[in-house]
């Protein structure tokens, strides 16, 4: 009797088959296990907030009353962010190819944009530039000009990401277009900006989460969006904790809905990178 | 030298020269909302029963009902916009919207950056302390205590020591409290919230509109008024000075006002929201 006789019947009996599905099955199981533990970490806090929040003593009735009329702003909230999300990938865009540039002119635009709207307020962006256009002549109105504010202030954050993006095309491929006279812009679309996508495209995701949330600020030049409709029915029958609370459960729910399409986005683009890397190796 | 380099950035400056010389032509304000048939109100719809979100969702109130029945009188039609308060009172709308019939004060200050109607009613600034409150009894007991009011208001005016409050018709007030902190809030309505979390807890009183306090009353909130009205503020439409024919639009008004005074429209609409005459001057 020897450790390698044992080894060897258990090879013969369960086979190398069985013993990566023995493998497979636990770590299945434990998965399972996991995902068991995190639901109920869940349940436990919510119960713990629905105990805290009764102490708040809100009136569940009048919140019932008005939830529907808060709820109408989720639209406007959403399709503001969706506006601005896109504006912000364009900036975002350009902002990096003049962050790459070599020319002084476009390389100085986009590092001066970056810095001020990087080094002020969103808030203070938003009134600037709601008060500031008609000074010049354009007279836009309040969603517009919340579009813009937001826009720009987060194409100025996102330029860094598309950076990382554009800058993690390996050296050998640019020189690859240049040698096969490839110009500037068709080694953009067809090289380097279809791969430096993939890589953008989650960071661009977490980005347009925060922005739902910021967006709450342009309630102020009077548009009509989930924080707007919240803070009005509060203020004006003295209950604004109920109306914001109500808010903010619709801004959660509106977040997870979107994380959701992201972490499934994120994934097909990663089993892409995976699949791709195991074909070269 | 490559000249396709510097076409964008030269195109993007010509572009900003131009939409900077050129600005938009207008036949004066009152031409405007007539050749559009349209009035566009600006409203603060944070007050009832002046302007709110009725159960619809839609605006309604004094104000409301106010600048609809100016709106017919001009024969347009009104539409209504909610800006900030605070974009509503430092003028330079940029014709986004034509006037504010939102219950503002006339004061000398404002007089800068917007004209004025003549009044179309009147409201008390009352101050007001917590229901359990046996400290504050009358308008001196006042001195060394906080009170909270809303940003950008007459109120925040009248407390402030180096301010004088002066009204449209150069009236003084007389200042009947001493050495009270002002405690600033986005909104007469936040304070008056504040302070319904209990005596002292954040403010000892607020100086706000008499008929917010009689709203917050009727509503559940455990607030009372102390003395008598401070002052009372003559309120008006306002239209933005820096637009071509604010005065003319604002003249209009006055006498669609003067109108409505005279043949019992405005006390009428005042039964309705209020339940007593706001429109006459008090004293």
């Amino acid at each position: 009797m020897t450790p390698t006789d044992d080894a060897q019947t258990t090879a013969k009996d369960l086979g190398v088959t069985e013993i990566k599905l023995k493998h497979i099955e636990e770590a299945k199981k434990a998965k399972k296990r996991f995902v068991l533990w995190v639901a109920l970490v869940w349940v436990g806090i919510i119960a713990v907030l629905l105990i805290v929040f009764n102490e708040f003593n809100l009136d569940f009735k009048f919140m019932l009353k008005y939830l529907p009329f808060i709820m109408k702003g989720v639209g406007t909230t959403v399709y503001i962010s969706i506006l601005s999300i896109i504006s912000a990938c364009i900036l975002a865009l350009f902002g990096a190819l003049g962050r790459l540039s070599k020319n002084p002119i476009f390389y100085g635009v986009a590092t001066f944009y970056i810095s001020v709207i990087r080094g002020t307020p969103l808030i203070v962006q938003i009134f600037v530039i709601y008060l500031g256009l008609p000074q010049m002549g354009i007279v836009i109105s309040a969603v517009p000009a919340g579009i813009i504010a937001l826009g720009v202030n987060y194409g100025a954050y996102m330029t860094e990401i598309f950076r990382a993006g554009i800058q993690s095309i390996g050296r050998g491929q640019i020189e690859a277009a240049h040698s096969l006279g490839m110009t500037y812009t068709q080694l953009m679309k067809r090289v380097v900006l279809p791969q430096a996508l993939r890589l953008v495209i989650p960071p661009t995701g977490n980005e347009f989460i925060a922005m739902l949330k910021d967006s709450a600020l342009v309630n102020f030049l009077g548009v009509w969006e989930l924080f707007f409709r919240a803070v009005k029915i509060g203020r004006q029958n003295f209950k604004s904790m109920e109306t914001l609370i109500i808010a903010g459960l619709f801004y959660w729910m509106v977040t997870i809905f979107f994380q959701y399409f992201q972490s499934r986005l994120e994934t097909r683009l990663s089993k892409g990178t995976r699949s791709v890397s195991g074909m070269t190796h | 030298m490559n000249r396709k380099r510097y076409f964008i950035p030269l195109f993007l400056s010509a572009l900003i020269f131009l939409l900077w010389t050129v600005s938009p032509a207008s036949a004066g304000a009152l031409g405007d909302i007539k050749s559009k048939g349209q009035l566009v109100v600006s409203s603060d719809a944070n007050y009832s029963p002046q302007s709110f979100l009725n159960d619809k969702g839609q605006l309604d109130g004094f104000d409301i009902d106010v600048s609809k029945e100016v709106a017919k009188r001009l024969g347009v039609k009104v539409k209504f916009v909610t800006p900030d308060w605070d974009l509503i009172v430092a003028g330079k709308w940029a014709a986004r919207w034509d006037l504010s019939i939102g219950s503002m004060t006339i004061t000398r200050a404002r007089a800068k950056v917007v004209d004025f109607s003549t009044p179309y009613y009147y409201t008390p600034a009352q101050f007001g302390v917590h229901k359990k409150n046996t400290t504050i009894k009358k308008l001196d007991d006042f001195t060394g205590k906080t009170v909270g009011l809303g940003s950008g208001t007459t109120y925040e005016t009248y407390l402030d020591p180096n301010q004088t409050l002066s009204m449209g018709g150069g009236e003084k007030i007389a200042y009947q409290v001493k050495n009270v902190k002002a405690r600033t809030y986005s909104t007469d309505m936040e304070a008056v919230q504040d302070l319904a979390l209990g005596d002292g807890v954040r403010v000892d009183g607020v100086l706000t509109s008499g008929f917010v306090i009689q709203e917050a009353s009727k509503k559940g909130i455990p607030i009372k008024s102390v003395g008598a009205p401070v002052y009372y503020e003559p309120l008006a439409a306002a239209s933005d000075k820096a637009r071509p024919g604010s005065a003319d639009l604002v003249k209009k008004v006055s006498e669609i006002f003067q109108a409505m005074h005279k043949d019992g429209t405005l006390t009428k609409l005042s039964m309705k929201w209020f339940g007593f005459e706001v429109t006459k001057k008090a004293k």
